[in-house]
């Protein structure tokens, strides 16, 4: 009780009690008492001076007012006899003040409190003078209350004997017949006096009183003779004898008029078989119906969860069915969508968020058609109703660092599910870790809801008496999944005694306290057989088929008529569009209102950056303190480890964001709640964070180091990178059960990366296995890292500001030069190298057919490779035609002649009587066919002209280089070096140009591999779909096209990114898994 | 808290952003017209001034005779040709470690032939002259054998395929300075080891590069308009005024032909006086150090 209501309270008392004679000692001792049994002793004396002192001022007053009287003379009869019959209307004025206070300050249920308490102050000594009425009277127009209420309450105080009360409000308890119209009953066994309880509908109260002389308890302190007590929700009353009164069946009878919907809940034959073989449960067969509370017990490994997992359709049963209302749970799931609630035992709160929160967010999810605020008072009322309105903005918080207690995280998860009130609702282990009261609270509000119809499978373990009297059945599961007993809870005592042969078997309760014990049930039910020296041996008395015989033999099924109305269902979930605006809220406000998580991701990714950036940033110069960027030898290494950062911080930041919601999604499944909204708005939330990571990462990091103009693409590229992880994080936190084994599992996601990334080993020197000579290996190319590492690398490369002035003349130079230096001394060697092997041949030296298989290859590869560069020369030109001409590219005069022969003038057809080497001599290129003097010297002659050919080219471009940076360094002398030095870098230039490759070209089958600067060199285009191509390869082939290689990347990540998408969205990895470990652990 | 970071990181990459200044703006290409100022050296020409160049293995035979302690002092370190940027530096460099691979070779320093053949490498790698510079096989006669004539014979040869290369692939340009930069490392060695130790041969092959020079310079001459040759040209010009005081006469005389053995030798009658004063001597040798010194410090 608030201070404000005892404050008017002890002003009220006051001026009621000096009407008449004033206060009578009687009176006095009420308010003592009263005071004593809502507050502490210190407490007690500071109201009851609060009350003496108002009692003071009252008398002076009187005094006063006599002594005035008595002054003036006249009228005396008619003046006393005013003072005597009537109140005095000064009191009326006053009262009238402290109630317009009141009205202000209290709300209309402290109100009718405040008013009973009046009544009942009065009804003390029954001193019910009319003055005292009449002050409560108008205390309680002044309240506002309607008179038939203060009628009621009134007749409620004032009337002792039950049989004068008789009013739709009033229940009455006692032992003898119930002849009353209008009130309610309930019947107890012997009791003296009676228990009369009114409810007063406008507060949703009600009060209590006993008449009699026995010993009543209300929660578990003496209710005394005549004293008015509120009777709140969750309050029990025990009688001398019988079943306890709970707030709930008061509430029941009060209801019992209540049209609610019929369920009948039918399970046949019910079995489920695990897929190792074992069996869950057997032989299922009950019936319910509507407003039952059914309790389901049994040992540790009896099937309790399999049995109500398949009773609430999340597992399908291996035979039989069940059926609500006739339609099959199992197989018709989408009739009787919403039917069903589940809470489990787990907690599915959200720890950042509020109790509020918590449940606004759920309750918005379910209903889609209620208004912003009709879902606030729903929420509310809900909070109120389960008394966790106080802690609305607390945090939940985590179990092990508490804001709100255990019973009331219980309460709330049971709010979660109580707020779309389900018509069956599935609750495992409510009581589990809860204070015994905690507990009663917890199940008798589950037991009021099957006052409304609601039909509740509770699984309960050990419960208290009290709690196992709640249940209306009880079903009793043992070893192996046999239903052992399902019926009456306290029927299940006798039967189990009966069957035991214990004395006394035929009562259920004890005589004297009225207590149950279910532990008893188990005691029996596994009890062992004793061996000849008093040693329990394992083997059981009974075993489970015996039980389950025992029961079907004796214990009277009952019938339930099947219903065939659709089932109600209050299930309205919002759009596909509106639960992801839903879950994104929620998930973001979590996020944020978790300081710890934010400044710790925003604080993370800049800090790698700058430690990374700074413990690299070198000076190659012992002498100089200018950090130049092309001397520092680590850009390549920070590229890489960029990479890493990125996938490590996407990786650990999303590898347990599903794990942690996964209780939460259990259960939002039971709503048929999307999946893709959720896993939508969660990746939108981390990519969102990973882009801001990624920003910082970079600013910090390329600031550092002097990596100019290419914060966007560093950026991209890391923020590409951080998505990927965060969807591989995704799969993994969706797919395993523990925090750990996903933090184990990281090093085996990554070091895949780390090593295949293309910066840490050669992809030419890899395992033969797994290598490609000419192609970065498949193994590879579905790893991020390379795909990441080498868009940096050939961005950096390609299109910083210094190489991109000069990058079309390196390439065509860099290709001239291969051609004629590497490529053309190759095939004439294979032409010579024929012929050395033709001499052995006429020399008879050595095997000859080994020489003539040798010559074979010698000839493929000159037949292979010819064809090809007969193309790659038509290639060529037309690229320096394009250049020449400008066409869509920068213009450069490329000029190219060799035998006063002008290659880019030239017609196609005199290039191709020129330049190309003709089919009949390819064709000649054969065993059969081949001749050295007729084909091999030609060929020579011809592959000489490709050379002059190519050095033309060199020549044409080297020489508009150096034209190119002579006149820049005219103009601005050092700009050369200047750019070079701030824009590129060295090392990264030797990478890209595998400068460190001792083979330049390599030899594999019937091709020549060019292993020389593959940033220069064009991919493969032979296949149509392309994709793959050489490491650090400038541009990527694609159906027909060809792309730039950052880009191309950049959108091959995403594309991997969203091909992740995939097993994650029917979670794949999880079944995956799954299916390993039944095959593994499979018994016989 | 969440707000104060963003605050900070704000600030910063704003700071981090800003910076930019005009020294990174991009210089076009020339007018695409305009027409390329091509140079092309008779091949005759400069294969008759590289005849005329002292041979290394005489410059060998006298330094070796003279008895002059090593000093890797003397040489272009290696760690400078690294540093060089440029083809104009790059070609000139390639020269003038080739001359100083002659001088490791007097003295038979394996390692450090080999740390010079690696920089002698590197270069070739940078102008793609690569393919003449047999490195491997370099290499192998450097830490193998004791003849180191063969080592000689060899990267003579690729200097001339190198240097013909260049010529091939119209980069004339880096052809004249390669052989500028055997040839004033050579001059540049002499001067140095006749500084330590007097010798008349040594000072008559310092003095007597008077027409040498002159031919150097009509090929260098006709690169003016290139980037740097310029001021190069003119230190060399100054240096060719040096030489005005230094008197060459040439004195005919009757071949003589001497038989040892299988071997017939013939001792050209022809001799040549060079009239100098050791004032021309000195003045001359500090320039040419003042030369090279000013061309590697680039």
């Amino acid at each position: 009780m608030s201070e404000q209501i005892l404050k008017a309270l002890m002003q009220l008392f006051a001026i009621i009690a000096k009407q008449d004679e004033g206060v009578v000692e009687q009176e006095e001792k009420f308010v003592k008492t009263f005071l004593e049994s809502q507050l502490s002793k210190s407490q007690v004396s500071e109201y009851m001076d609060l009350f003496i002192n108002h009692i003071e001022k009252e008398e002076k007053k009187k005094q006063r007012a006599k002594k005035k009287r008595e002054a003036k003379q006249g009228d005396k009869e008619v003046r006393r006899g005013a003072e005597e019959g009537q109140v005095n209307v000064l009191d009326s004025v006053r009262v009238m003040g402290i109630c317009r206070k009141i009205n202000k300050t209290l709300s209309h249920k402290q109100k009718v409190i405040v008013l009973a308490r009046l009544f009942e102050l009065v009804n003390a000594e029954k001193k019910l003078t009319e003055q005292r009425m009449e002050i409560i009277s108008v205390v309680s127009d002044a309240f506002h209350l309607t008179t038939a209420e203060y009628k009621e309450i009134e007749n409620f105080v004032i009337k002792d004997d039950y049989r004068d009360l008789d009013s739709e409000f009033i229940l009455t308890i006692h032992d003898r017949e119930h002849l009353q119209l209008k009130a309610q009953h309930i019947n107890s066994e012997s009791l003296h006096g009676s228990v009369i309880i009114l409810h007063l509908k406008s507060a949703e109260l009600f009060f209590l009183k006993y008449t009699g002389k026995q010993d009543v308890f209300l929660n578990s302190t003496t209710a005394y003779n005549n004293r008015i007590y509120l009777f709140a929700p969750g309050s029990v009353l025990k009688l001398p004898k019988g079943k306890p009164i709970h707030y709930s069946d008061v509430v029941a009878t009060f209801m019992k008029d209540l049209k609610i919907s019929n369920l009948s809940f039918k399970v046949t034959n019910l079995q489920y078989k695990f897929k190792t073989g074992d069996i869950g449960i057997r032989g299922i067969n009950f019936s319910v119906s509507h407003g039952k509370l059914v309790g389901i017990m049994g040992a540790s490994g009896s099937g309790k969860t399999t049995m109500v997992n398949t009773l609430s359709g999340i597992t399908t049963p291996s035979e039989g069915s069940v059926k609500i209302n006739g339609i099959d749970l199992h197989h018709d799931k989408d009739k009787i969508e919403g039917v069903i609630g589940y809470i489990p035992q787990d907690d599915l709160l959200i720890e950042e968020l509020t109790v509020f929160q918590n449940l606004y967010y759920n309750a918005k999810l379910c209903f889609k058609n209620k208004k912003e605020d009709e879902l606030v008072k729903l929420v509310h009322k809900t909070l109120k109703d389960l008394g966790l309105y106080e802690k609305k903005d607390l945090k939940v918080g985590n179990p092990m660092n508490k804001t709100i207690s255990g019973g009331q995280r219980k309460r709330l998860n049971i709010a979660l599910e109580l707020i779309r009130e389900p018509s069956i609702l599935f609750v495992d282990e409510p009581t589990s870790g809860l204070s015994s009261r905690d507990s009663e609270n917890v199940m008798e509000l589950l037991s009021e809801l099957t006052l409304k119809g609601k039909l509740i499978f509770v699984v309960i373990h050990q419960p208290s008496s009290d709690i196992y009297k709640m249940f209306d059945r009880m079903l009793i599961l043992d070893t192996g999944g046999y239903m052992v007993y399902y019926g009456n809870p306290v029927d299940a005592v006798i039967h189990f005694k009966t069957i035991d042969n214990q004395i006394n078997s035929e009562v259920g309760e004890c005589s004297i306290c009225g207590n149950v014990t279910p532990e008893l049930i188990f005691d029996i039910i596994e009890a062992e057989v004793v061996d000849e020296y008093g040693q329990y041996t394992d083997k059981r008395k009974i075993s489970s088929v015996e039980w389950e015989k025992h029961y079907q033999d004796k214990v009277a099924k009952e019938e339930v008529e099947e219903i065939n109305d659709e089932p109600p269902a209050d299930l309205n979930i919002p759009g596909w569009f509106n639960q992801f605006k839903i879950f994104l809220t929620r998930d973001l406000l979590s996020k944020i209102s978790n300081t710890q998580y934010i400044v710790l991701n925003l604080l993370e990714a800049p800090l790698l950056g700058f430690i990374l950036a700074f413990l690299i940033r070198y000076i190659a110069d012992p002498t100089s303190s200018t950090y130049v960027f092309f001397d520092n030898e680590n850009i390549p290494p920070y590229i890489f480890m960029s990479i890493v950062v990125a996938l490590f911080l996407g990786l650990t930041v999303s590898a347990e964001e599903i794990f942690r919601d996964r209780k939460i999604l259990k259960r939002e499944k039971f709503l048929h709640l999307s999946r893709s909204s959720y896993l939508t708005a969660k990746i939108m939330i981390l990519t969102s964070l990973s882009a801001i990571q990624a920003i910082l990462f970079v600013l910090i990091g390329n600031s550092i180091l002097g990596i100019q103009g290419m914060y966007f693409e560093y950026w991209i590229v890391l923020f590409s990178t951080f998505v990927f992880a965060n969807f591989m994080g995704l799969n993994i936190s969706s797919a395993f059960n523990s925090a750990v084994t996903i933090y184990i599992l990281i090093p085996l996601l990554m070091i895949p990366q780390m090593a295949l990334g293309g910066a840490m080993f050669s992809f030419n020197k890899l395992n033969r296995l797994i290598g490609s000579v000419d192609k970065v290996p498949i193994i590879a190319d579905v790893m991020v890292s390379r795909w990441a590492y080498e868009a940096l690398m050939v961005e950096q490369f390609k299109e910083n500001k210094f190489e991109k002035q000069y990058y079309i003349y390196n390439q065509i130079k860099s290709t001239a030069n291969f051609k004629q230096d590497k490529l053309i001394p190759k095939l004439s060697e294979s032409i010579e190298s024929f012929e050395i092997l033709q001499d052995e041949i006429n020399d008879k030296v050595g095997n000859k057919d080994s020489i003539i298989e040798i010559q074979k290859m010698e000839l493929a590869l000159l037949r292979n490779e010819i064809s090809k560069e007969n193309k790659e020369i038509f290639k060529i030109i037309k690229t320096l035609k394009k250049y020449k001409k400008g066409q869509g590219v920068k213009q450069i005069p490329f000029d190219v002649y060799y035998n006063n022969f002008d290659v880019l003038k030239a017609d196609n057809a005199t290039l191709k009587d020129s330049l190309v080497i003709p089919e009949n001599l390819i064709n000649s290129l054969n065993i059969k066919d081949y001749d050295i003097e007729n084909h091999g010297y030609i060929l020579l002659d011809k592959l000489e002209i490709w050379k002059k050919f190519y050095l033309a080219i060199y020549s044409s471009a080297n020489e508009l280089k150096e034209e190119l940076i002579g006149f820049q360094d005219k103009r601005k002398p050092n700009y050369y070096v200047q750019f070079r030095n701030k824009f590129h870098n060295e090392h990264l230039d030797d990478i890209v140009r595998n400068i460190y490759e001792k083979n330049k070209i390599l030899r594999f089958k019937d091709k020549l591999i060019r292993q020389e600067e593959p940033i220069y060199l064009e991919p493969d285009a032979t296949n149509f779909i392309g994709i793959r191509a050489h490491f650090y390869s400038p541009n990527k082939y694609f159906m027909g096209k060809f792309y730039g290689t950052f880009w191309f990347n950049v959108l091959f990540i995403w594309a991997m990114s969203l091909l992740l998408y995939i097993p994650l969205y029917y979670d794949h990895l999880r079944k995956l898994i799954d299916f390993f470990g039944n095959i593994s652990f499979k018994k016989k | 808290m969440v707000k104060k970071i963003f605050f900070l990181l704000s600030i910063i990459a704003i700071f981090s952003s800003c910076g930019g200044d005009d020294s990174s703006d991009v210089i076009d290409g020339p007018d695409t017209n305009d027409k390329i100022n091509r140079v092309e050296i008779d091949p005759e020409k400069i294969n008759a001034l590289i005849e005329m160049f002292p041979s290394p293995i005489e410059m060998a035979a006298t330094i070796e005779d003279l008895k002059v302690p090593y000093s890797k002092k003397n040489l272009v370190p290696t760690e400078t040709a690294g540093d060089f940027d440029a083809n104009f530096e790059k070609a000139l460099g390639l020269g003038m470690l080739s001359a100083d691979l002659g001088y490791l070779n007097v003295y038979k320093r394996k390692n450090a032939i080999v740390e010079y053949l690696t920089s002698i490498k590197r270069l070739a790698d940078a102008l793609d002259v690569d393919q003449f510079f047999d490195f491997q096989t370099l290499k192998r006669l450097a830490t193998n054998s004791t003849d180191m004539q063969k080592l000689m014979y060899l990267s003579v040869t690729s200097y001339h395929d190198m240097d013909a290369h260049l010529r091939e692939t119209r980069r004339s340009d880096l052809s004249a300075l390669m052989i500028t930069g055997v040839w004033l490392e050579g001059q540049y060695l002499a001067a140095k080891v006749n500084q330590f130790k007097s010798d008349k041969k040594t000072e008559e092959i310092i003095v007597g590069q008077k027409d040498i020079l002159k031919e150097l310079l009509e090929v260098l001459d006709m690169f003016n308009e290139k980037a740097r040759f310029d001021g190069m040209n003119k230190q060399f010009h100054e240096l060719a005024t040096l030489y005005d005081s230094v008197k060459i006469e040439i004195i005919d005389g009757e071949d003589e032909i001497i038989k040892e053995g299988d071997i017939t030798l013939l001792i050209p009658g022809e001799h040549t006086t060079i009239e100098y004063t050791q004032e021309d001597l000195n003045k001359i040798s500090n320039k040419i150090i003042q030369i090279r010194n000013n061309l590697i410090s680039l």
